[in-house]
């Protein structure tokens, strides 16, 4: 059935029918939810609450992309659990390895036993890099920068997630990218040598 | 001179856009010209190329389970936020209104209703001596006096009225050639007990069954004959003037019986009024904390 079809089967309460949207879009989701909150555990909270969120309120969906109707009840939790951290700020947590109690460099979720230890090497530095800088964007810049540059989202559709008008989504993106552009260049030598940003930052 | 300092917030957000081709043919063709020409702005288009290409490189996460919901959570029927909120809403800003309206309703009709009862002190006078007399005269309407006529004459028996002269009611004086026919329905003990031509009035207020309608007091307008007719009685004929009219003929001059139903209705249902408009403010005011808090719990 196609993603209409499923809208409307779950408009009128078939979970089974919502689930299967569910399955289609809890990719985006969560990462959306890593990237903007950069810990497993909250990016996976703020992702259940979001479909739990989205399932109750189908009735508020007036057409255009599904898509971007989901990744706003996604941001919207993100911005709730962000807001929670400023009133209550904690020291966030290293990945540890539960065995030794010693910190390790990198989660487990990023082992791909495709690929040569070279090459996950250079995904680690990638991946830690890239989070590293979006980390210390502005959190309205967050969910834009990670839907338009990591998700492929067109600007409508960021627009339609974030609730904001598309000049907002365009000047913000601009911002957003500059201070990227500037923080990977900082990396240098650690990315990979076809992205290193090196000397256009100057 | 760096790149940075060349271009402009206005530059930037341009080639941002171009980059995802989200410009107007216009604005695309006049960004691809200057392309051409700045070098500056080819180099900044580049370093915003690169750095995008680095972000589409970030590795997807796993998700760490699926997020489907349980079946349990099909009990709950998805809810339609979007009618109910606007709806509570709407309703508030509606029982918000009419209590409004009751409100001011009641107090310009409450105003009017006081002028009317500061232009007739008979009414107020009636409605004290009501209070103090007993319960069986409490409920029996005033006598009515026919006014008009020659000089002399004077009030049944009312109160505070000049010994003699030409006083028209209000005084329980001895008219020379007053002629009152006094209907026998009821008459008030006031005037059982004192005989007519003696000042019965001199100790304040009687009771409102022996105060005749007041009538204006001027000498000199009560020394001229009356003719034609008045807005508010009238003047009866000759022979019918200073006739005490019983109750069961109060209903024949329209204006009083008006009067009458008017002051009984508005006293009785002036303070309902209020209570309702009070009521439905405050159903109001549940509505619109009704309709904020399910905002508030909706997505936004």
């Amino acid at each position: 059935m196609d993603e209409a079809g499923l809208i409307q089967d779950a408009i009128r309460g078939d979970l089974d029918a919502f689930n299967r949207l569910i399955l289609a879009y809890q990719d985006i989701a969560f990462n959306l939810a890593y990237r903007m909150l950069n810990d497993d555990a909250a990016a996976d909270d703020a992702t259940q609450t979001a479909f739990i969120s989205a399932y109750r309120n189908l009735g508020s969906y007036r057409g255009g992309s599904f898509k971007a109707w989901i990744m706003r009840m996604v941001t919207n939790t993100c911005y709730d659990e962000l807001r929670r951290r400023q009133r209550r700020p904690t020291v966030p947590l290293e990945p540890s390895n539960p065995e030794d109690d010693e910190e390790i460099e990198s989660p487990s979720w990023l082992a791909d036993g495709s690929a040569s230890p070279e090459e996950r090497m250079e995904v680690q530095e990638l991946e830690a890099a890239i989070q590293h800088c979006i980390q210390d964007l502005p959190d309205d810049f967050k969910a834009i920068v990670v839907m338009v540059d990591v998700q492929g989202f067109d600007y409508a559709e960021a627009s339609q997630a974030v609730g904001k008008p598309l000049g907002t989504i365009k000047s913000r993106l601009a911002r957003a990218r500059l201070r990227l552009r500037d923080c990977l260049g900082g990396f240098g030598e650690l990315l990979p040598s076809l992205f290193r940003l090196g000397g256009e930052a100057e | 001179m760096t790149m940075k300092a060349k271009l402009s917030p206005k530059d930037w957000i341009l080639l941002s856009s171009y980059l995802d081709d989200e410009l107007d043919p216009r604005e695309k063709a006049r960004v691809e010209a200057r392309l051409q020409e700045q070098p500056a702005l080819r180099e900044a288009l580049a370093s915003l190329q690169r750095t995008k290409a680095v972000l589409r490189r970030a590795p997807a996460r796993r998700v760490p389970h699926n997020f489907t919901l349980p079946a349990s959570m099909a009990r709950t029927k998805p809810a339609r936020a979007f009618l109910v909120v606007p709806g509570l809403l709407w309703s508030s800003a509606a029982v918000a209104v009419v209590s409004i309206l009751f409100v001011v309703g009641t107090l310009v009709t409450g105003q009017l209703f006081g002028a009317h009862m500061a232009a007739a002190p008979r009414d107020l006078t009636s409605n004290q001596a009501e209070v103090s007399a007993p319960a069986a005269q409490a409920t029996q309407a005033p006598p009515i006096v026919v006014w008009g006529g020659s000089t002399g004459q004077g009030g049944a028996a009312g109160s505070g009225g000049a010994a003699e002269g030409t006083g028209i009611g209000g005084g329980a004086g001895a008219g020379d050639s007053g002629q009152f026919t006094i209907y026998p329905t009821e008459p008030p003990s006031i005037l059982k007990a004192a005989p007519v031509g003696t000042a019965t009035s001199e100790f304040g207020l009687l009771p409102e069954a022996a105060t005749p309608t007041p009538v204006p007091t001027a000498p000199a307008l009560a020394a001229e004959p009356l003719t034609g007719s008045g807005p508010i009685l009238g003047v009866a004929p000759t022979e019918q003037q200073g006739e005490i009219l019983p109750e069961t003929n109060r209903q024949s001059l329209p204006l009083v019986a008006a009067a009458d139903n008017q002051r009984g209705t508005r006293v009785e249902t002036l303070p309902l009024l209020v209570w309702i408009g009070i009521g439905l403010f405050i159903v109001a005011v549940g509505l619109f904390i009704a309709a904020a808090i399910l905002r508030r719990k909706a997505p936004r």
